[in-house]
């Protein structure tokens, strides 16, 4: 059996769902008879059961949890299945002709490996040749793990491993980690002298000098020995500082831009159904915010903890060392003050998600209103959006204020606490030093209570305890935050693209454009098919034109041949060779498209018409930009060729877009050309320049056109209607007009009725 | 449409509604339509809101074959079969606890009692449970599955201050 750890793992331990499959269906998976099964995991009476449906190439049958046979049903018995989609819970029935046969629930979790189940069932009942790629259990735990896949990163394991993984991006620079973290803890060693020279300064040189056992001479020069020594220990502790900050934030600006760089070529690779379920917002700010905030933990928070450890850790020492019980004193409340901080961070971050909650809120009234600024004026509600905000942004100030209270309110308390520790060091050190003056005074001992240097010493100490614990515990929320970042940019390196390069895929340098789609089924989302077994053979050089109702299938077609996607079923050859075998570069340079929404990039027409060609030269520009009537409005704009079009080319119509975009469909010169519905957002003066430069494009070319307009398809060789995912019907405009009662000419027939209601109203 | 009621050609009037539509134990609703007998499903058209309110009958294809302006208007049968369908077709987890809400893996993970079990589930961390005007919290998971507290107030206390963070009621 083949064995999908990661996605087992994820099921098992996050889902908490049982991944022990019954023995049954172990078996018949280990006999390769196993085809496809999903859970019903909803009984009749919508309580959660563990039973499974599977499919064999004989059988549909039902397993309880414990893999008891509840079901067996003979394939041959069964004519046709039926999914009734509820809001959590979904009706699969199997019928014999009209007689129920089989039932059950299930809910959205199994959805996907449901959908798997019913596609391979139905292949089974038409007959159809089964192109299973992958073990039935590879299928079901993908299905179930997909959406948190698509959804986010969480194919990476647990924190911890985030964490080491985010750690491993600092082996390239090994070095250079090893160069700041030894800076970090010399500096924070450093650190600890100076307060211990000054307690050597009172006990070795004011107070002999005070009770006149050393000179005036001799206390000075110790005292600069000891200043020398403190003045060292300042510029050394500056110098470990200076290395370590220029290492480790130099260090985390490296480690960002690789990954920025590993992200964003990444995402080149990735699939055309990667972007489409992934907010455009969402993948700037991977590369951009969520590597900076990456850069911040690797160059200051890793080494913040690490100092904060070895400074606790140091001081906790000295401070035993220098006088144990008042040490104990200090030391013990410790823990519990790294308990209270840990506490309040977990206050503080129920708090900040009710803020984040109504900052979201806040902004989805502007993401709302800002965008539909036209329909909010004109529908005059202006005021009252004005007044939904002001809402929100009183409920915002509302949620803010509570967490200002709260920090406001915890941080003196914490403070107060220290600082009584703070006194009960003085309350019950004073004493000891004064024990150990008397002492002295009286048989010259140092044995006894405390010396005033150490005293000193032990208060400097003192304040230097609150930084590294308000650090340390602070420490969750920043391995949190960085480990939060850290799964949004590995999801990304970590998706495999869906449509790949075989190992031998041919380098296409010449296509003809002969393209055959034979049994492709297709779906987005793995249940709901798109294409439901399409076939059609188009020769080299012929104008197809693909028509039918919107959701069809059309576009999906196109997608297909431009290989956004592969198949699920069936094959797409391109001059006789599957187009898998292609290397997908090469092929789509033997590609042009043209779209409904022509995309221009910030940069000048020039520029944007050379996008295919960055080597066209001027002529060939020209030559382009005039087949694609777009020559004379360039030179019509003051800059001409050189124009800036700005974000998007906003700064053009639509339909002067549209051209420029033909322009740069003619200078790649591709064999097969795609034209999705190219003229339908523009006006008729500017559709009939557009089609002209169309009429030019087209020659000489392999030609899949999509068009709202029927009346622009009259010219293909041939039309494709689709409706519902499948090829309805196949000819000429002429030929498909005969056909009574046929699809495209109840279309003709609608277009050519609203065109004449469309007249009249005019007149 | 007539009367407030919104029919389709060839449709049953209210009056003899209640001979043309029927619950047939383990396998659904149907409906007499054009003089053959139809498997439909039952979708309300506002679910959360009003959801005895202006029903549609569908079939296979998810074209609507009538529409129930309101259930009450019909005799106890025709209501009794109405509700059977729409009780599966409107089925979601109703959330009797609120064992655990914490952030993981990016997501947010929900550990709850619902009315027919124990359950884990996650949602995006930018994606908040919507409050109705009535005080129902909805919350969607990754899969799709809805999950409903029809009464945030009758959770227990821990149940409530966990929610808290995340929807006002």
């Amino acid at each position: 059996m083949n064995n999908q750890p990661l996605e087992k793992q994820f099921v098992k331990e996050v889902l908490g769902q049982s991944v022990d499959w019954p023995r049954h269906l172990l078996d018949l998976d280990r006999q390769g008879e196993l085809l496809a099964c999903a859970g019903l995991d909803l009984s009749d009476s919508f309580q959660f059961q563990s039973h499974w449906l599977y499919i064999t190439e004989k059988t549909v049958g039902v397993l309880s949890e414990s893999g008891e046979l509840l079901e067996s049903i003979a394939l041959e018995k069964i004519t046709r299945s039926n999914i009734i989609e509820g809001f959590s819970s979904h009706r699969l029935s199997l019928f014999a002709e009209d007689e129920l046969v089989f039932t059950a629930l299930y809910s959205h979790r199994q959805k996907r490996a449901m959908g798997q189940c019913v596609h391979i069932l139905e292949q089974l009942l038409e007959k159809k040749s089964l192109s299973v790629k992958k073990s039935a259990e590879d299928i079901y735990f993908e299905s179930v793990f997909d959406p948190y896949e698509k959804g986010h990163g969480t194919n990476m394991g647990g924190e911890s491993t985030v964490v080491w993984r985010l750690l491993k991006l600092l082996i390239p620079y090994k070095n250079r980690v090893i160069l700041g973290g030894i800076a970090a803890a010399l500096m924070t060693l450093v650190s600890l002298l100076p307060a211990y020279l000054t307690g050597y300064l009172v006990d070795n040189v004011i107070k002999p000098f005070q009770s006149g056992q050393l000179t005036h001479e001799d206390a000075m020069q110790i005292f600069a020995y000891t200043i020398i020594a403190l003045a060292v220990t300042k510029v050394m502790r500056e110098f470990f500082m200076w290395i370590r900050l220029r290492t480790m934030s130099i260090l985390g600006e490296m480690v960002a831009k690789d990954l920025r760089d590993q992200v964003y070529s990444h995402l080149h690779k990735l699939s055309v159904s990667y972007f489409s379920s992934k907010q455009t917002g969402s993948l700037i700010s991977r590369v951009s915010s969520d590597t900076d905030r990456l850069w911040d933990f690797i160059a200051f928070g890793v080494v913040e903890v690490m100092t904060s450890v070895i400074m606790l850790l140091g001081l906790s020492m000295v401070l035993l060392y220098l006088d144990w019980p008042l040490g104990l004193m200090v030391t013990l409340p410790v823990p519990i003050i790294l308990w209270s901080i840990m506490k309040h961070g977990d206050e503080m971050r129920g708090l900040f998600m009710r803020c984040w909650r109504r900052w979201s809120s806040m902004t989805d009234c502007l993401s709302d209103t800002i965008p539909g600024i036209r329909v909010v004026k004109a529908f005059n509600k202006g005021e009252d959006e004005v007044e939904r905000f002001k809402d929100r942004n009183q409920d915002c100030l509302n949620e803010f204020t509570g967490v200002h209270q709260l920090w406001t309110t915890f941080w003196p308390k914490l403070m107060l606490t220290i600082h009584v520790i703070v006194v009960g060091v003085w309350l019950f050190g004073v004493p000891r030093v004064l024990d150990h003056v008397a002492e002295f005074n009286a048989t010259g001992s140092t044995d006894v209570g405390l010396t005033p240097g150490e005293f000193v010493a032990f208060v400097i100490y003192l304040t230097m305890f609150v930084q590294p614990i308000e650090v340390i515990g602070q420490m969750a929320r920043m391995v949190n935050r960085a480990t939060s970042s850290a799964y949004r940019v590995f999801e990304i390196l970590d998706t495999d693209p869906q449509v790949v390069n075989l190992d031998q895929a041919e380098v296409v340098k010449d296509l003809k454009g002969e393209v055959e789609f034979k049994n492709v089924i297709f779906s987005y989302d793995g249940v709901r098919k798109i294409l439901k077994g399409i076939s059609f053979h188009v020769q080299p050089g012929e104008m197809i034109g693909l028509v039918g109702p919107s959701g069809s299938g059309k576009t999906t077609i196109t997608n297909l041949l431009a290989r956004f996607y592969d198949p699920q079923d069936g094959f797409i050859k391109v001059d006789g060779r599957n187009l898998n075998e292609y290397d997908q570069g090469s092929y789509r340079e033997q590609l042009g498209m043209v779209l409904q929404e022509p995309y221009l990039f910030h940069g000048s027409i020039l520029e944007n018409v050379r996008y295919g060609r960055p080597d066209a030269s001027l002529s060939e520009v020209v030559r382009a930009a005039r087949a694609a009537n777009a020559h004379e409005f360039i030179l019509k704009l003051p800059q001409g060729y050189d124009t800036i079009v700005g974000e998007r080319g906003h700064t053009l119509s639509g339909g002067e877009r549209q051209r420029i975009s033909i322009a740069r469909a003619i200078l790649r010169d591709p064999k097969i050309l795609i034209l999705d519905e190219a003229t339908s957002a523009v006006d008729t003066e500017t559709e009939k320049k557009i089609q002209q430069a169309l009429d030019r494009l087209v020659q000489g070319r392999t030609v899949f056109a999509i068009a709202h307009r029927l009346s622009t398809l009259t010219r293909a060789d041939r039309i494709l209607v689709v409706k519902n995912g499948e090829l309805v019907e196949e000819g000429t405009h002429s030929k498909l007009m005969s056909i009574e009662k046929g699809v495209y000419k109840k279309l003709v027939n609608m277009q050519t009725d609203l065109n004449k209601f469309d007249e009249t109203k005019e007149v | 449409m007539s009367d407030g009621k919104l029919e389709r050609e060839g449709m049953p009037s209210r009056e003899d509604l209640s001979r043309q539509v029927e619950f047939v134990e383990g396998r659904g609703l149907r409906l007499k339509h054009n003089d053959h007998w139809v498997w439909v499903t039952a979708k309300a058209s506002f679910p959360w809101t009003h959801p005895e309110e202006f029903i549609s009958l569908v079939n296979e294809e998810a074209e609507e074959l009538l529409m129930v302006e309101s259930l009450e208007d019909h005799v106890l049968e025709v209501r009794k079969a109405l509700k059977r369908s729409l009780a599966e077709a409107g089925f979601c987890f109703e959330i009797l606890k609120i064992t655990g809400v914490e952030e993981r893996l990016d997501l947010r993970e929900w550990q709850v009692e619902t009315q027919s079990g124990p359950r884990v589930f996650h949602t995006k961390v930018s994606h908040w449970p919507t409050v109705l005007d009535n005080g129902q919290v909805f919350v969607r998971d990754l899969h799709g599955d809805i999950y409903r507290i029809i009464d945030p107030e009758s959770l227990d206390s821990k149940s409530q201050e966990r929610l808290s963070a995340l929807a006002d009621f």
